[in-house]
């Protein structure tokens, strides 16, 4: 079965960050993490939510997320994922990577401008 | 690490993980509706709008299912069920794959345990590589007297002194009758001499093992093994010390051996006993010695030791004649037990498995036609899924994952067929006057075999369908009935057919080849009359008589076994007819010179009174030796035909004549064969007991009528009652000459059989490929049947390509069937002509064979009734 490019044209990874960083301030299940990248992006971000569970799965099998069955506010059961201190790790190393990537993109696209101090 | 158990753990609950992901994405599913709604959109429209955003549910949860586990394990067990539910619903051609390579590798699996109990097994003991079995030869003028047993204080006497390793003394009593509690049961006994079990270095099981303390004491101390403990006692932990009686005497067992049943490996024993018990339990046999087994020190050349061991033989020797004689030890490697069968029968053992690595090959291809056969059926099957996106990888390992599922599942049915047939194998070699007890075990060495077997052939029988896929692409296999596809499959059909028909010819040829050597052997004239001879064969050795008592000895044994029972007549020789053993001399005659050394070599035959009319040798010229010749009187001889013309041109000539000085020649009789029914015309001469050295063995040919089983037991009888303590062995002469020709009759034994099955294969083949044909071509036969051709026409038509197939095949066969007859030729009677001549008939047998095979469902093509069928179609 071979895999199909996912909707967004998200890096590779870059999903997971975003599921770490959402998990960063607080306990969330599936649908909460997605309103929150949705909201915060601006809807800029446009990825399609079942894709969060596979990631969300992985993420878990890794040991960066941990996760537990609780009732929501309307008394559903539902999963919540919580950040484990090895995913605040990896949070960081991740963030800085990809914010280094985003800075020689950035320079190479606008080569006119003077380097910005980092 | 940590990260594989998880996998693992998340593997094994990946049910219950489904299930919490399933509700999990329907909670988010949920809470995006009622967003939706909430924004304003109609509940229906917000159910879809939810479900476009969030994507495919089933796809992700896919996704996140191959997280867990591992998922080229679960793919292997999704072909291993898809594939067994295809067998399933196909079960004729499943079923029919199974059994012809179930029948192939059994045929192979019953032969290989056969040879694996003869040939590879090697003792349960320590170090086996160290043991050796001793045999000797002692030459005394012109005899050669072949030993191998010792007496046991001769043994005792030899352990002492031995430095070169350890000596172990074994004897074996065929039946002896165990009393334990409920049912008496018959069992083999081996004697055991003092230090056996800790020369052998066999383990134990239960209790203790017999040591040097255990000689005559009574009751007698008894080792069982560890097989009658299981069956008989029930593995009872309590067996030591328990009270039995054997052959009447009480005696307790002690211990238990493990895995161990002594050490001949054709006639396994389940009961030791000390050799110094002999005598109780085998009160009426005659004292004999034991066999010996040496444990070679490792750093001793085993050449000394053998210079050693025959220098102490010489001395313990019981015969004191013997002590003078030139004494020569063999010691042969018994890592896998002592055996006297076990040279006769490496031959034609390797022999055999080779015609059964024919057989599994016929059954291979079998299989791999049948499988291409479902193979065309599932083509487009397999087609969608490739157009889907399945990979060829992923569809090759399908294809051969059911093949070696057929593979397997045959081999579980060849373990049951090998279980069967090696036993009713087994009990046709005929060798000797003991049978072949040669303990067969269904074990890992077996089953690894059988499994291997089953695995390769199901992945050669699969290669096939895989070579088609391989080679085909995706619309090809989605439009099964293109014609290149069909002529490909039919090629790919073809071959196998031909494979199957050429090695078929190869087996059939061994048969046919075979056979005709027994028939021609059974044919051949002996030379004497052996219908109701038997022959007794006696040892005085023990006796340690001198000559002239043992003349005396042997006269009145003569007279006593002429007024036995069913006895008609008495002779004697110094050695039986149709065994190993001759004496040779040479002769001198006046005004002669031999042109080669070679010349003057010939057999000798002592013979006692009325030898030739004994056993049925004619005469041809003078007259037979009378019993008038004795010690003193004129030395005369009789020698056959060949003596006669080569050393004097002619028979009469040769009468009257004198060679060796004084020997005059009074007759002349025909030739016969004397050592085996193969041998040339040899020169032979016929002197009286009177006049020759006088032997400690001896044997006795006696005419008899009526019963041959009573009268080898009357006589037997009389010669106990004149000597208990004479050694003495009786067999038909029949039977001995059906023993010289067992390698030859257990390997006609398995080619025929093995023959019959490949037939049987191929021809099954040949149904099944012409049925399919026919079942193809309907259309086109319907159309012709039609426009005016008659049954006869379209029967020929279907006929053809079986026929040629077959005439193909059997050309390509013709190289196979000359090798396996070379292969043989050791053990053929005639070459030459005759071997073109067995694979000429063999070829016409199979072509009919193939035809009528064929001409079954081709039947059906001619009856095919065309209206019925074009409205179909």
């Amino acid at each position: 079965m071979g895999k199909a490019p996912a909707k967004q044209d998200l890096l590779p990874g870059t999903l997971d960050m975003l599921i770490l960083k959402a998990l960063t301030r607080d306990v969330m299940h599936g649908y909460g993490i997605a309103e929150h990248i949705r909201q915060l992006s601006a809807d800029v971000l446009q990825i399609e939510e079942g894709s969060l569970y596979p990631a969300l799965q992985r993420l878990e099998l890794q040991g960066l997320v941990a996760s537990e069955w609780g009732y929501s506010v309307n008394n559903r059961r539902a999963r919540y994922y919580r950040l484990t201190p090895a995913g605040r790790k990896h949070l960081g190393v991740t963030e800085s990577r990809f914010a280094r990537l985003i800075e020689a993109v950035t320079r190479v696209m606008s080569p006119a401008e003077p380097a910005k101090q980092a | 690490m940590l990260y594989r158990l998880k996998h693992l753990i998340a593997w094994l609950r990946r049910g219950r993980l489904d299930n919490e992901l399933r509700e999990e994405m329907q909670h988010h599913l949920e809470l995006r509706r009622q967003q939706l709604v909430a924004d304003g959109l109609d509940p229906r429209a917000a159910t879809a709008a939810a479900l476009r955003v969030f994507g495919s549910p089933m796809r992700y949860r896919e996704e996140a299912r191959d997280l867990w586990g591992f998922p080229s394990f679960d793919s292997l067990v999704q072909d291993l069920r898809f594939g067994a539910r295809l067998l399933w619903r196909a079960p004729s051609v499943t079923a029919v794959a199974i059994l012809s390579l179930a029948v192939g590798i059994g045929a192979t699996g019953a032969v290989f345990s056969i040879a694996d109990a003869a040939l590879f097994r090697r003792l349960p003991v320590g170090a086996p590589h160290e043991l050796h079995e001793f045999r000797a030869t002692m030459s005394l003028g012109a005899g050669v007297k072949h030993l191998n047993s010792v007496p046991e204080d001769g043994l005792t006497a030899m352990t002492s002194v031995a430095d070169f390793g350890q000596l172990a003394g074994f004897r074996t009593v065929e039946r002896a009758v165990l009393g334990a509690g409920s049912e008496p049961q018959t069992v083999r006994v081996e004697l055991v001499s003092a230090n056996y079990f800790s020369v052998l270095g066999v383990r134990t099981g239960a209790g203790r093992l017999l040591s040097g303390d255990d000689a005559r004491l009574l009751p007698v101390p008894i080792v069982l093994s560890e097989r009658l403990w299981r069956t008989r006692f029930g593995a009872d932990s309590d067996i030591s010390g328990r009270a039995v009686t054997l052959n009447g005497v009480p005696a307790t067992v002690v211990g238990v051996a493990r895995g161990f049943r002594g050490v001949l490996a054709e006639r396994p024993a389940d009961v030791m006993v000390p050799a110094a018990s002999g005598p109780l339990i085998d009160a009426a046999a005659p004292p004999a010695g034991l066999r010996v087994l040496v444990r070679l020190r490792s750093d001793v050349p085993t050449a000394l030791a053998e210079e050693r061991l025959a220098r102490l033989y010489r001395d313990v020797a019981p015969d004191p004649l013997l002590r003078d004689a030139d004494v020569r030890v063999q010691l042969t490697d018994a890592s896998r037990g002592a055996s006297d069968a076990r040279q006769f029968l490496e031959r034609p053992l390797a022999i055999g498995l080779a015609l059964a690595a024919v057989l599994v090959l016929v059954a291979c291809a079998n299989a791999g036609s049948l499988l291409l056969g479902r193979f065309a059926t599932r083509s487009a099957e397999l087609g969608i899924r490739i157009a889907i996106g399945a990979g060829r990888r992923r569809l090759v390992r399908q294809l051969l994952v059911e093949a070696v599922l057929v593979g397997v599942l045959a081999a579980v049915a060849a373990l049951l067929v090998a279980s069967i047939a090696a036993p009713l194998l087994l009990a046709l070699i005929p060798m000797g006057t003991q049978p072949l007890d040669f303990e067969l075990r269904l074990d890992w060495r077996l089953g690894g075999l059988v499994a291997v077997l089953g695995t390769c052939a199901g992945i050669v029988a699969g290669a096939v369908p895989l070579a088609r896929l391989f080679r085909s692409d995706t619309s090809g296999l989605l439009s099964a009935h293109t014609r290149t596809i069909v002529r490909g499959r039919r090629r790919a059909t073809e071959v196998l057919i031909g494979l199957q028909v050429a090695c078929s010819l190869s087996l059939l040829v061994a048969g046919a080849a075979m056979t005709r050597t027994l028939l021609k052997l059974a044919a051949v004239d002996p030379g004497f009359n052996p219908s109701g001879v038997v022959t007794i064969t006696v040892d005085a050795t023990g006796r340690a008589l001198d000559e002239p008592s043992l003349r005396a000895y042997y006269a009145e044994l003569h007279e006593r076994l002429a007024s036995a029972p069913q006895v008609l007549g008495v002779s004697s020789a110094q050695f039986g007819l149709m065994t190993a053993a001759a004496t040779t001399g040479t002769i001198d005659i006046a005004g002669w010179s031999p042109a080669t050394d070679d010349d003057r070599w010939v057999r000798l035959f002592w013979v006692g009174p009325d030898f030739f009319e004994v056993l049925g040798m004619p005469l041809v010229a003078g007259h037979s030796l009378g019993r008038h010749e004795e010690a003193g009187s004129e030395r005369v001889a009789v020698v056959n035909r060949t003596f006669a013309e080569f050393y004097f041109g002619g028979v009469t000539e040769a009468v009257d004549r004198r060679v060796n000085h004084d020997v005059r020649i009074v007759g002349v009789t025909a030739d016969a064969h004397y050592g085996t029914l193969r041998e040339g015309p040899a020169r032979a001469m016929f002197i009286p007991y009177a006049q020759a050295p006088t032997r400690q063995v001896r044997t006795f040919f006696l005419r008899t009528t009526g019963a041959p089983s009573s009268a080898i037991a009357s006589a037997l009888a009389t010669i106990r009652a004149y000597d208990p303590a004479l050694e003495a062995s009786g067999r038909l002469l029949t039977d001995q000459i059906a023993t010289t020709m067992s390698r030859e009759r257990f390997v006609a034994v398995i080619a025929v059989v093995l023959a019959g099955l490949a037939l049987l294969l191929a021809c099954a083949g040949l149904y099944a490929a012409v049925a399919h044909s026919v079942a193809e071509r309907r259309g086109e036969l319907a159309i012709r049947l039609a426009l005016g051709a008659t049954a006869n026409d379209v029967l020929r038509l279907v006929l053809r390509d079986p026929i040629r197939l077959t005439t193909v095949g059997l050309m390509f066969g013709v190289p196979g069937a000359f090798a396996t007859m070379r292969a043989l030729s050791a053990l053929l009677y005639d070459g030459g002509p005759f071997e073109i001549l067995t694979i000429a008939t063999c070829g016409l047998i199979l072509l009919p064979l193939a035809v009528i095979a064929a001409l079954w469902p081709a039947r059906h093509a001619a009856r095919i009734d065309p209206q019925e069928c074009l409205k179909i179609t």
